[in-house]
């Protein structure tokens, strides 16, 4: 009975016409796919929650990342919604800063990846604007310049105070040290280190920003990249495997055997660096201070240690020789952070990329304040407190 | 898999030549780690082929005998040229031991029917279970005897000899055993062809881990073209992902907290031991059903039938039902070449008991040369033995619908699983004083019992449970490869999301390929 309805439908399916059963097929195909986006960011949203944490990033003419001047957007974790918004010279700061440093007004630069820029923060706590805040408070005429950008190293810092950062004329520098440094000054290519002397690279690292900046001009896109947990998740992960292959190319063909080592691999996997991202990384480092120096500038450098617990924190920049390391205006917050942790404290927020927390900042202000406005730079600058 | 499977799809049609492929892909697969151990594959795969025909009364012809030398000859040769230097002393061996074989072999054709397939059988089994004895047992027993020795007061030098274990030598010498000996017993019918032998012995999806074959289930399929279409390729994948998530999702994500409790890291309360023992329950099992899973999904999309190795064993009422269902080949395969030919059961209460405990004790030795993996099998023949003289699996086959029969089964099967889980300590543990010491802090009190110490367990073991209770329900073990089309598309894309999205950092190798 089954084989002759078999018969009689088969036939009946058949005689439909190309067009249609082409057309058919498409739709069955599209309602696929469509039904696979929707099942997939619902499942990521039930089950591996991700944070939205868009990158607003293009091309800039010294040849490295910028943020996108102007741009507006929203980054949400399960633990904060914060508002970005970068002004038309692509810091997340609502002033424009004229290049002229104002009459009594002292100027510093602060040049890092994600935790200066202030992901997963509002604009309030932001180590910048509470930097400032903190100096205005102790009777500091200042202006904290913000040029940090996501995902940059000290190779693109150097690129970005050359560029463009010391047209302001800044009166201290302040670099960020995180651990992921190691493997992005390595990924950049844009400097090399050839029998220890540092050589310059790429003359641009601008990894799949045609492709972005193309894609940026969608609103479509957009939507996604500010709102849907599947585009993000993928994103990342997606990032994370390009960065370590890129990596990887150009520690070879620098020469480093060692691939760079093994350093952050996006998850909870950190390893010592290889030697020779130790090495260029403090030929960088030596590299920004005698910038900074040619200009007149106080240099410093502030590490971000990297939590193993809410107790504990660990520090990377002591894989560098404490010789090279007595040569720099070092700020380690790490003993004040563990004085802080405690099992019931998040000094890290945990449910995004684990990027300092409100009290975080405060801490590693505190670590840092005194010591920055001690700087005899600063002092001419000093008036009543405001 | 990538070069392996496209070039398999083009001779899948011509069976020598698909054989020879799968032979030659599943040497590459296995002397990627150490080509030199492809050599004790070959070894067992020429004696095993002509055994078997000799084991079954067939004739082996002087040709055959040839044909298993050239064989051992040009593999051990093969392997050589990828091998480090320093290694040929390989070369005069193998054709020592090569023509010694030979030479043995000449004596079996001067000996009457019977007594000439013996030879042929002990020839296997002194084969295999040599190599076994030398790669795997050795160090145990030397140092066993050195300890037994100082202990007397007497002193023998230790020998220092650092002998690696071949991955799955246990799992293939085995099946090369059973083969030869269900050919002598009739159970059998050993055909003449050396490639589709070689390439049923060698088959890269259980070669490592198993399961371990039987030459009369599997055996046939490298005889004959096996159908393969696109629904079968689907659900091999399919059963292949599913194993992938166990592997990657469930047992890598769960082995630190296990990890950290064996290795002393642990806070040291109750709860968190029997959360870490929890852990490795899961993760052994899970790694092992795991990798099973992958073996037999890809076997099928190659048109090949693998036994099920695991069903559900902890949904078992009792001991011996876990053993039905935990690791089937081997269970099988001691039960018919171990616990059988000691007497089974048919031998009177007493031996009974004893074949019970000798079987378990050589079950837990197979594991691994260790006296944890003795005490291990002691204990689950121990167990089997009360469960069998108080007639508890009695109780179980009689338990009767209703509640009545819930509250026995659910009685019986705590009881088992609180067993089978206190056990798993001997089997994880580095040795019987970290076994004990797991062992006395899990039931040393009731602190530690808390959402924080269970939680990372749990959340990544409940899904597993649903499935399997589920598959229990419906009796049907193939969860992804149940219900119409869009039930299959949303449950195996909810299955490979899972994989990409909560496959742990730091991937753990397969525990069984140490065995």
């Amino acid at each position: 009975m089954s084989s002759v309805s078999q018969e009689t439908a088969s036939p009946a399916a058949s005689d439909r016409p190309l067009a249609a059963r082409l057309a058919l097929g498409a739709l069955k195909v599209v309602g696929l796919v469509v039904y696979t986006l929707l099942f997939a960011e619902l499942f990521i949203r039930l089950v591996v929650h991700q944070p939205i944490l868009p990158r607003y990033v293009t091309d800039t003419p010294w040849g490295v990342r910028g943020n996108i001047p102007n741009a507006r957007f929203w980054q949400r974790t399960s633990e904060v919604t914060a508002a970005f918004h970068y002004n038309s010279q692509g810091m997340r700061d609502d002033r424009v800063f004229p290049l002229a440093k104002p009459a009594g007004v002292c100027r510093v630069a602060l040049f890092g990846d994600s935790y200066f820029a202030g992901f997963e923060l509002k604009y309030p706590d932001t180590y910048a604007h509470r930097l400032e805040e903190a100096l205005r408070q102790r009777g500091y005429k200042v202006e904290v310049l913000n040029f940090a950008v996501s995902g940059f190293g000290t190779a693109e810092h150097n690129r970005t105070y050359e560029g463009f950062a010391r047209k302001f004329s800044p009166d201290l520098v302040l670099y960020e040290w995180h651990l992921t440094d190691f493997d992005d000054n390595v990924r950049s290519g844009l400097y090399r280190l050839k029998d220890g002397q540092l050589q310059p690279g790429g003359a641009t690292f601008l990894p799949s920003i045609s492709v972005q900046n193309k894609l940026m001009k969608s609103s479509a896109y957009r939507f996604l990249a500010d709102n849907s947990q599947l585009y993000n998740f993928l994103r990342e992960n997606l990032a994370r495997y390009a960065k370590r292959a890129l990596k990887v190319v150009n520690a070879k063909a620098a020469g480093d055997e060692e691939g760079g080592g093994a350093g952050n691999l996006g998850a909870a996997v950190y390893a010592k660096a290889s030697p020779y991202a130790v090495s260029l990384s403090q030929a960088l480092l030596d590299q920004a201070k005698a910038s900074a120096a040619r200009d007149g500038a106080g240099f410093y450098v502030m590490e971000i240690p990297r939590p193993v617990s809410r107790t504990q924190f660990e520090p990377s920049i002591t894989q560098m020789s404490p010789q090279f390391l007595g040569t720099l205006n070092l700020i380690q917050p790490t003993p004040q952070l563990t004085a802080a942790g405690r099992p019931d404290r998040k000094l890290y927020l945990e449910h995004g990329a684990q990027h300092l927390s409100p009290d975080g900042v405060g801490v590693i202000l505190a670590a840092s304040l005194d010591r920055i406005a001690s700087d005899p730079r600063l002092q001419r600058c000093h008036g009543d407190p405001s | 898999m990538l070069v392996a499977y496209p070039a398999f799809l083009v001779v899948r049609r011509h069976l020598t030549l698909r054989n020879i492929v799968l032979c030659l892909f599943s040497y590459v697969f296995y002397g990627w780690w150490d080509p030199r151990f492809l050599i004790l594959v070959a070894v067992s795969t020429s004696v095993d082929y002509m055994a078997a025909l000799g084991a079954a009364g067939k004739l082996v012809s002087w040709t055959d005998r040839w044909k298993a030398a050239a064989w051992l000859i040009g593999v051990t040769l093969l392997s050589l040229l990828f091998s480090p230097p320093g290694n040929l002393w390989i070369v005069p061996a193998a054709f020592g031991g090569t023509a010694a074989v030979l030479g043995v072999t000449a004596l079996f054709d001067r000996m009457e029917e019977r007594r000439r397939r013996v030879a042929w059988l002990c020839l296997s089994l002194f084969t295999n279970l040599g190599i076994l004895a030398f790669f795997k047992y050795f160090n145990f027993f030397y140092e066993s005897l050195h300890d037994a020795i100082s202990l007397a007061g007497l002193n023998i030098p230790r020998l220092g000899l650092e002998v690696v274990l071949p991955v799955g030598l246990s799992f293939y010498t085995f099946q090369a055993i059973s083969r030869t000996i269900d050919s002598f017993q009739g159970r059998y019918d050993p055909q003449y062809s050396l490639v589709n032998y070689a390439a049923f012995h060698a088959f890269f999806p259980q070669l490592v881990a198993g399961p371990i074959e039987r030459a009369w289930h599997l055996m046939p399929q490298f005889e004959r073209i096996l159908p393969l279409d696109m629904n079968m390729v689907w659900s091999g994948l399919r059963v292949f992902i599913w194993g992938l998530y166990m592997k990657l999702v469930i047992a890598d994500n769960i082995a630190p907290v296990a990890n950290q409790v064996f290795a002393g890291h642990s806070d040291g309360s109750a709860g968190a031991a029997m959360a870490g023992l929890l852990a490795f329950t899961f993760q052994i099992y899970c790694d092992f059903a795991g990798y099973s899973n992958m073996a037999r999904g890809v076997a099928r999309m190659l048109g090949f039938d693998l036994m099920v190795n695991f069903n559900l064993p902890y949904f078992s009422r009792t001991p011996s039902e876990f053993w039905q269902r935990w690791h089937i080949s081997l269970s099988q395969w001691l039960r018919d070449y171990l616990y059988i030919p000691l007497g089974g059961n048919r031998a009177g209460v007493s031996k009974t008991y004893r074949n019970l405990m000798l079987t378990m004790l050589l079950g837990g030795l197979w594991h691994g040369a260790a006296w944890t993996f003795v005490v291990w099998g002691a204990i689950h023949g121990g167990i089997l033995v009360i469960f069998r003289f108080f007639k508890i699996d009695d109780v179980a086959k009689d338990a009767p619908n209703g509640p009545k029969g819930w509250v026995i089964n659910i009685g019986l099967w705590a009881a088992t699983m609180l067993l089978v889980v206190l056990a798993w300590a001997f089997f994880r543990a580095q040795n019987l004083g970290e076994a004990t010491r797991v062992l006395q802090q899990a039931v040393g009190g009731l602190d530690g019992y808390s959402w924080a110490t269970f939680g990372p367990v749990i959340s990544f073991i409940f899904p597993l449970v649903l499935v399997e209770a589920w598959q229990r329900w419906k009796k049907n073990i193939e969860f992804l490869n149940a219900g119409p089309f869009i039930v299959r598309y949303t449950t195996t894309m909810a299955t490979l999301l899972a994989i990409i999205a909560l496959s742990a950092s730091q991937a753990q190798p397969f525990i069984y390929f140490n065995f």
